[in-house]
């Protein structure tokens, strides 16, 4: 059964990672906005310190 | 009054900030939904298609990718003529932060275009009017990033930014009928606004929740970049201080 | 009074800019050696040759003005000419106007005129050369009237060679598709009239929206 669903009638080589990619690109633009936030918020904190 | 209202929740970088908190995890639960279920419809349940067999599966992601990326591109000339026009700030940054959402969008249909033609013509890559067309878009916004990334004073990058935007939306129609004319291979559009569709209904709800999934998702990701954009610039006021701390 | 003032205008640009011989004379030899490079790389084989003729020498002149726009307003915004030219009483649209005009003049007709001679080296017959020329009379305008948005959008920055092509040549697919597919119709003999029309409407469109968008982008550039 399962093996019937990863093969999707022959296409299952194309489907798969297709659809693999479409995950990848999401979740790296979740985690990249993410991560530059955490970088602004660490440069506005540094400017922050610096000024007092 | 209306306007008031409108420029407090949504115009103003403050009022953006928190009005966007609020909106977010509504975002995320809706693009959730439709997306679990567009892929769930589109991957498993929507019987295959007479002619190209399990291979259709893959417009359930090509489809809403490129749809996305031609829609982001016209936010953006809209948001550059806010810019330009009206002098909005919250304009500049929802122009500048869609670019590199859209490119990602292009290049996912560029991408799995390809995986799409392999099967269905033989080729891993085809010069026809759709593919040359999305193509195009991936230069155009790779273009308007570079523009962005090299000028380094604020509203000089928001005006260059908005001008390449507006050339580009001009041109646009121009490039696309130009590259259809230049070579007409692709299948017909499975979407178009005036003719009828011309997939069946079963296939049809999947693809329409995956482009509304799409949707939600560029709309979470802006937010999220716009927010990042907010805190950049605006890191002296007091409100910010008071917010991160 | 305008009228005067338009070609005095042009005047002087295509005078400052012939005192320069190497800026409007190294494009000139650029365009020749990419033509050149094409046979060299692709074999002389001349069935070939006459194929692709005109796409080479499209391309060749997009990419010889591309190195050329550079210079249509670094040498004003280098000797602070363009904020006189934000205070003078003439609109700039029409002083952008102008010296896309006078680039044109400088730049794009030596081009034309070397053209008969390069197709000649790539093997296109009296009739194919003469229908490239009327192509390039029309699109060359167009090319340096977008140009000018780029060049105008990239006056102060420092990798301006750099960002003004990645920019620009996006927009220059349409009129690289109908300039060179004029020269296939005319191969197999259908009527031109309709390629004719379209490079002119492109020409007209560039003609209405390119002085003014050039012109936008300068006061940017400048009011920093």
């Amino acid at each position: 059964m399962i093996i019937s669903l990863l093969a999707m009638g022959g296409y299952g080589k194309y489907i798969w990672p297709a659809y693999l990619l479409t995950l990848i690109v999401f979740s790296l633009n979740v985690f990249l906005s993410r991560q530059e936030r955490r970088r602004i918020i660490k440069l506005i904190k540094q400017f922050n310190s610096q000024q007092e | 009054m209306l306007l008031h209202w409108i420029n407090q929740k949504f115009l103003s970088p403050k009022g953006f900030y928190t009005t966007s908190r609020f909106l977010l995890p509504w975002l995320a639960t809706c693009f959730i939904a439709c997306f679990l279920y567009g892929l769930i419809d589109g991957l498993f349940i929507a019987p295959a298609d007479y002619q190209q067999g399990e291979g259709f599966r893959i417009i359930y992601v090509h489809v809403p990718s490129a749809f996305l990326a031609m829609l982001i591109y016209l936010g953006m000339a809209i948001a550059a003529m806010l810019t330009l026009v009206f002098r909005l700030k919250i304009a500049a940054i929802w122009m500048s932060c869609s670019a590199s959402i859209g490119a990602w969008f292009t290049f996912l249909a560029l991408v799995t275009g390809s995986i799409w033609g392999k099967p269905m013509w033989g080729t891993w890559w085809i010069w026809d009017a759709r593919l040359t067309s999305v193509l195009i878009l991936l230069f155009l916004y790779l273009g308007f990033i570079a523009l962005q990334s090299v000028i380094a004073n604020p509203s000089q990058r928001d005006k260059a930014g908005a001008i390449l935007a507006i050339l580009g939306v001009i041109n646009l129609p121009i490039i696309h009928y130009s590259v259809i004319w230049w070579n007409t291979l692709h299948q017909g559009p499975t979407i178009s606004q005036l003719a009828k569709p011309s997939i069946a209904p079963v296939m049809l709800y999947p693809l329409l929740s995956m482009i509304l999934a799409f949707f939600f998702f560029y709309l979470i990701i802006l937010f999220l970049r716009m927010r990042n954009q907010i805190l950049l610039r605006e890191f002296k006021t007091q409100w910010i201080k008071e917010t991160l701390s | 009074m305008m009228i005067k003032a338009l070609l005095t205008m042009i005047h002087y640009e295509c005078l400052l800019t012939l005192r320069q011989a190497f800026s409007w004379l190294t494009p000139l030899l650029f365009f020749i050696m990419v033509v050149c490079f094409f046979p060299l790389a692709l074999g002389s084989d001349h069935a070939l040759l006459h194929t692709i003729a005109a796409g080479i020498i499209w391309v060749a002149a997009v990419l010889a003005i591309l190195l050329s726009l550079n210079n249509l307003f670094q040498r004003d915004a280098q000797e602070g000419y363009l904020e006189l030219f934000l205070l003078s009483s003439y609109p700039l649209t029409l002083v952008v106007f102008c010296k896309v005009v006078s680039h044109w003049i400088i730049y794009c007709v030596p081009l034309l005129l070397l053209t008969p001679v390069l197709a000649l080296l790539l093997n296109l017959s009296f009739y194919e050369n003469f229908i490239l020329i009327l192509t390039l009379l029309l699109g060359t305008p167009v090319l340096c009237l977008l140009g000018a948005v780029g060049a105008a959008l990239t006056v102060s920055l420092r990798h301006q060679s750099l960002l003004l092509p990645i920019l620009i040549m996006p927009f220059y697919i349409p009129i690289l598709i109908f300039g060179t597919s004029t020269l296939v119709a005319a191969n197999s003999g259908q009527l031109l009239n309709g390629y004719f029309a379209i490079l002119a409407a492109l020409g007209l469109l560039c003609f209405a929206f390119a002085p003014f968008l050039a012109a936008l982008a300068l006061r940017i550039g400048v009011s920093q």
